[in-house]
């Protein structure tokens, strides 16, 4: 199962919510969550946009075996009861982190050595 | 475990770097910008022979002054001849003999990046501080990501001695930045194939070099480095 642990701090007029997902399955699960506040929502960034996790108002994730991944937000508005909760958990299709990567580097282009740039030193 | 040096964009000091890491970690270079080769060349077999099937990868590692590199051939035919898909394999034996293995990458976001940075532990960027080469970075990091590759740090070369481009790097990505400023060591260590510790070892350009190798320590301490054995099976 996924357990999801959350919990809410307000200072100095700033609600922070934060959960904790954890997988206890033998297989990798994308869970989906939802923040739900009434009013402005400040997701974490990264670099100059939004984490890639997030979107509106729902963070998607991939948590394998064993592992927890944290994630939350902050609002200027007092929290709703409960301000984040679990929406989905599927089991990941296509599997293992080598399928996936050999699915990310079979969209690279191809290599081949370009003809006019070789020197020849032998 | 193995670190690979890239970047995205051409001329930007991945080679330098490679070579300067390779001489403070004391580990193996492996120049696997295999058709367009900066590091220097040894009189062995090469990366080439290695990835062909005619040289085992400890076969080919020479020193050459002070650091130990397994260099690149600069024919065509040799180029045609690899095959990158071996090349996960090479490294993964290199690296259950040295400590550390530093490999240099092609310009570009082809799949002749995109191996050596799948099946690295950690993954070091190079850029300066022009925009360009800054874009060519991130679209590299965002590969890093993708193949589940942990940045270990960004070495930003020829940054001006005073410049907040090292620390807004580091908040904005929150990856540990080296600035590593223009200098006549670095110039004088890339004209002759020789890390700054042996051609200038006064300069403060070595002291970056050491800072950048603690950088990459600290993520091997911290066990960072998802290893994945991508490519292993590929004959």
């Amino acid at each position: 199962m996924v357990r999801v642990e959350t919990a809410t701090d307000r200072r100095a007029g700033v609600t922070f919510v934060t959960a904790a997902v954890t997988n206890t399955r033998s297989t990798p699960q994308t869970v989906r969550m939802r923040a739900s506040v009434d009013g402005p929502m400040w997701e974490p960034q990264s670099g100059s946009g939004r984490s890639p996790e997030w979107g509106e108002e729902t963070w998607e994730a991939t948590v394998l075996p064993g592992q927890t991944r944290g994630t939350g937000f902050a609002t200027p508005v007092e929290p709703t009861e409960p301000a984040i909760e679990l929406v989905s958990v599927t089991r990941q299709e296509g599997g293992d982190a080598a399928t996936r990567q050999a699915a990310v580097l079979a969209e690279l282009d191809d290599w081949s050595p370009p003809s006019e740039i070789m020197t020849d030193e032998r | 475990m193995i670190i690979t040096v890239t970047g995205g964009k051409g001329g930007v000091g991945k080679s330098t770097t490679t070579l300067n890491l390779a001489r403070e970690l004391d580990g193996v270079a492996v120049d696997a910008d295999l058709a367009t080769s900066d590091l220097p060349r040894g009189r062995g077999p090469d990366i080439h022979d290695v990835l062909a099937g005619r040289a085992a990868p400890m076969e080919a590692v020479e020193w050459l002054g002070s650091v130990r590199v397994l260099s690149c051939g600069r024919t065509l035919e040799g180029a045609r001849a690899a095959e990158l898909g071996e090349l996960p394999r090479a490294l993964d034996l290199l690296d259950r003999k040295y400590r550390h293995v530093i490999v240099d990458t092609p310009a570009g976001l082809a799949r002749d990046v995109g191996v050596p940075v799948a099946c690295a532990d950690v993954v070091v960027l190079v850029t300066t501080p022009k925009k360009p080469a800054l874009l060519n970075a991130l679209q590299t990091r965002e590969l890093a990501l993708d193949l589940d590759t942990p940045v270990a740090a960004f070495a930003l070369n020829r940054v001006g001695d005073d410049s907040e481009m090292p620390d807004r790097l580091e908040d904005e990505f929150g990856i540990p930045t080296t600035g590593i400023p223009e200098s006549e060591a670095v110039a004088a260590a890339q004209e002759t194939g020789a890390p700054v510790r042996e051609s200038d070892p006064d300069a403060e350009a070595l002291e970056r070099y050491t800072e950048l190798a603690h950088t990459v320590q600290e993520c091997e301490q911290r066990g960072g480095g998802a290893r994945n054995s991508i490519g292993n099976t590929e004959s």
